[in-house]
């Protein structure tokens, strides 16, 4: 592909007018300095500011950065003690935001993989971390060179589509929008889909999704394609290539949040928390406001809109995972569904779930590592 | 980190410790302060210790450093219990237990919020010893912390030993 096709096809791609035969040729193609040039297109700024505006505030890095030390002494302390001579103990690398570190007051997702004895955790995620980020520190790469792990678990894409009030612009406030009609890719994701879901809902909040959503929704994908083909095919396209053999992946997709600036008040004292995380870390400025701002007020549309985002976006990661199971010719990307399984009560805030909801999204983790098949392939669905 | 604040956390005990038996040497250590139900053991307490000399001063000097010395045992013992619920947190699988811990950060922080107010009421009492009226009783304020505390404590050795069972 020559470089003017390239641009060509990346054009196309922005304006969610792209073909999926011409979307399948882009992925194959892309680099690094094509996704950055993406990603300044679709959140209007230059490399330096989307750079960023990506970045973890320096406080937040720090408190993250304690509770992966302590993780990563628990990982050291059972890798020193003869972990990896049994070959039924696992050795698993995180990179992630915060489903994946949540510091001191809630236990994440990984806080409960961590805790199995047959499971040593080494852990990079970071609260707030955007995909893009993960992927230009490419600090996974270097632990995946040197720890060679028997499991690779990424979650990302969350701040990348609602920091610094970037779901504003993933929006159509009209409620008349048919970019979803426009991008044949995002129909035949849906055209694909085994998972059952509210027509009405997703319909309705398909409304509201503007052409730059459907941009990011393939951003994402190829992002994750880049890394993926990294791992397997050394990015070259072929397994053969692939320098961690038998490596499995396992992603995640978030569940449908709940736009709210409500504190939380309760009678329950073990659920303290919530008023205080939902007061001082933002809770209500990664939805609701910036839903309020572009004047989709309406409580319903607001989380229909939510409903259709995650949907989708869930859709798009159970898509790299079949195309890597084709690709690297065994089952090596699973994924794993929470949606629907937090439920209307089951937050601490609009994005984070309570710790007994995260516990249940790391059960399912926990069944996947340990190669317990699902009945649904490469899709694990955390039980309601 | 929590082997420096526990070790800290020794090293203030050891000093308070031995504060308290110096005070005793007036048959009331500083906790009989504290838990004294009525103001007349209160005010009785503070006049002991006011009437008992210690080198150039008087055992109510040596309470009064105590006290001192307490806002920095406050910030190290809340810490602690904060840090070791914390780190139990990242190991108790139980989803109750693990409320309860997370529930501890906040028992820690009422209990250290308790003991700087009982703190504020003791020194009061200090610069008012010879006033018997102005005397601000502590009890309530001392039971509250005291039982703030052993509920955290308690929910740390359970769930240490559920740990240690389910390990063995």
């Amino acid at each position: 592909m020559t470089a003017e096709e390239k641009q060509e096809l990346i054009k196309k791609l922005l304006a969610n007018r792209i073909a999926i035969a011409d979307f399948h040729l882009l992925r194959k193609e892309i680099n690094e300095f094509d996704l950055s040039l993406i990603i300044q297109k679709i959140y209007d700024l230059n490399d330096e500011q989307v750079r960023k505006i990506a970045a973890l505030a320096p406080v937040m890095a720090k408190v993250d950065a304690l509770k992966n030390a302590q993780r990563n002494k628990k990982f050291f302390d059972k890798v020193k003690n003869g972990f990896r001579a049994d070959l039924a103990n696992k050795i698993i690398l995180v990179e992630g935001d915060s489903w994946f570190n949540y510091p001191i007051l809630l236990s994440d997702v990984i806080d409960w993989v961590s805790m199995e004895k047959n499971m040593a955790v080494y852990s990079l995620a970071s609260g707030g971390d955007w995909l893009l980020n993960m992927l230009s520190a490419r600090r996974y790469i270097e632990q995946l060179s040197t720890m060679n792990p028997d499991v690779f678990i990424i979650s990302g894409g969350g701040n990348d589509l609602v920091g610094e009030n970037r779901i504003a612009a993933m929006v159509n406030p009209l409620g008349k929008s048919e970019e979803f009609m426009e991008s044949a890719w995002a129909r035949e994701l849906m055209r694909i889909s085994r998972t059952d879901f509210d027509p009405d809902r997703f319909n309705n909040g398909l409304t509201y999704l503007s052409k730059d959503f459907f941009a990011l929704l393939m951003f994402f994908q190829l992002q994750y394609y880049y890394i993926f083909n990294g791992i397997f095919t050394g990015g070259t396209g072929d397994p053969k290539n692939g320098k961690f053999p038998g490596i499995k992946v396992i992603t995640q997709g978030y569940d449908y949040p709940q736009p709210s600036r409500k504190l939380g008040f309760g009678l329950n004292p073990l659920k303290w928390y919530i008023p205080i995380v939902r007061k001082f870390l933002g809770h209500g400025s990664w939805l609701k406001t910036p839903l309020d701002m572009r004047g989709i007020t309406n409580e319903e549309a607001q989380r229909d809109v939510l409903y259709a985002m995650i949907f989708l976006f869930n859709e798009m990661m159970i898509e790299v995972g079949e195309v890597f199971q084709g690709i690297a010719g065994y089952d090596c990307v699973f994924h794993i569904d929470s949606r629907g399984a937090v439920g209307d009560k089951g937050w601490t805030d609009e994005l984070h779930p309570l710790p007994e909801n995260f516990k249940r999204t790391g059960a399912s983790f926990i069944q996947c590592i340990n190669g317990i098949p699902s009945p649904n392939g490469l899709v694990y669905r955390v039980k309601t | 980190m929590k082997k420096v604040i526990f070790a800290i956390f020794l090293v203030i005990v050891f000093i308070m410790g031995y504060q308290g038996k110096l005070l005793e040497r007036a048959g009331f250590g500083i906790i009989n302060l504290e838990l004294a139900k009525d103001g007349a053991t209160g005010k009785n307490i503070l006049q002991q210790w006011h009437g008992s000399p210690y080198g150039d001063g008087t055992l109510l000097d040596i309470a009064k450093q105590n006290v001192q010395l307490d806002y920095f045992f406050i910030v190290v013992y809340v810490s602690l219990l904060m840090a070791l619920a914390n780190s139990q947190m990242q190991r108790e699988k139980s989803v109750w237990l693990n409320n309860l811990l997370r529930f501890n950060l906040l028992l820690a922080f009422l209990t250290g919020l308790l003991d700087v107010i009982e703190n504020i009421m003791i020194q009061h009492n200090f610069h008012h010893v010879l006033t018997a009226e102005a005397y601000w009783n502590p009890y309530g304020v001392a039971l509250a912390k005291f039982g703030l505390a052993a509920l955290s404590v308690l929910v740390l050795l359970f769930s240490y030993l559920k740990s240690f069972l389910s390990f063995k």
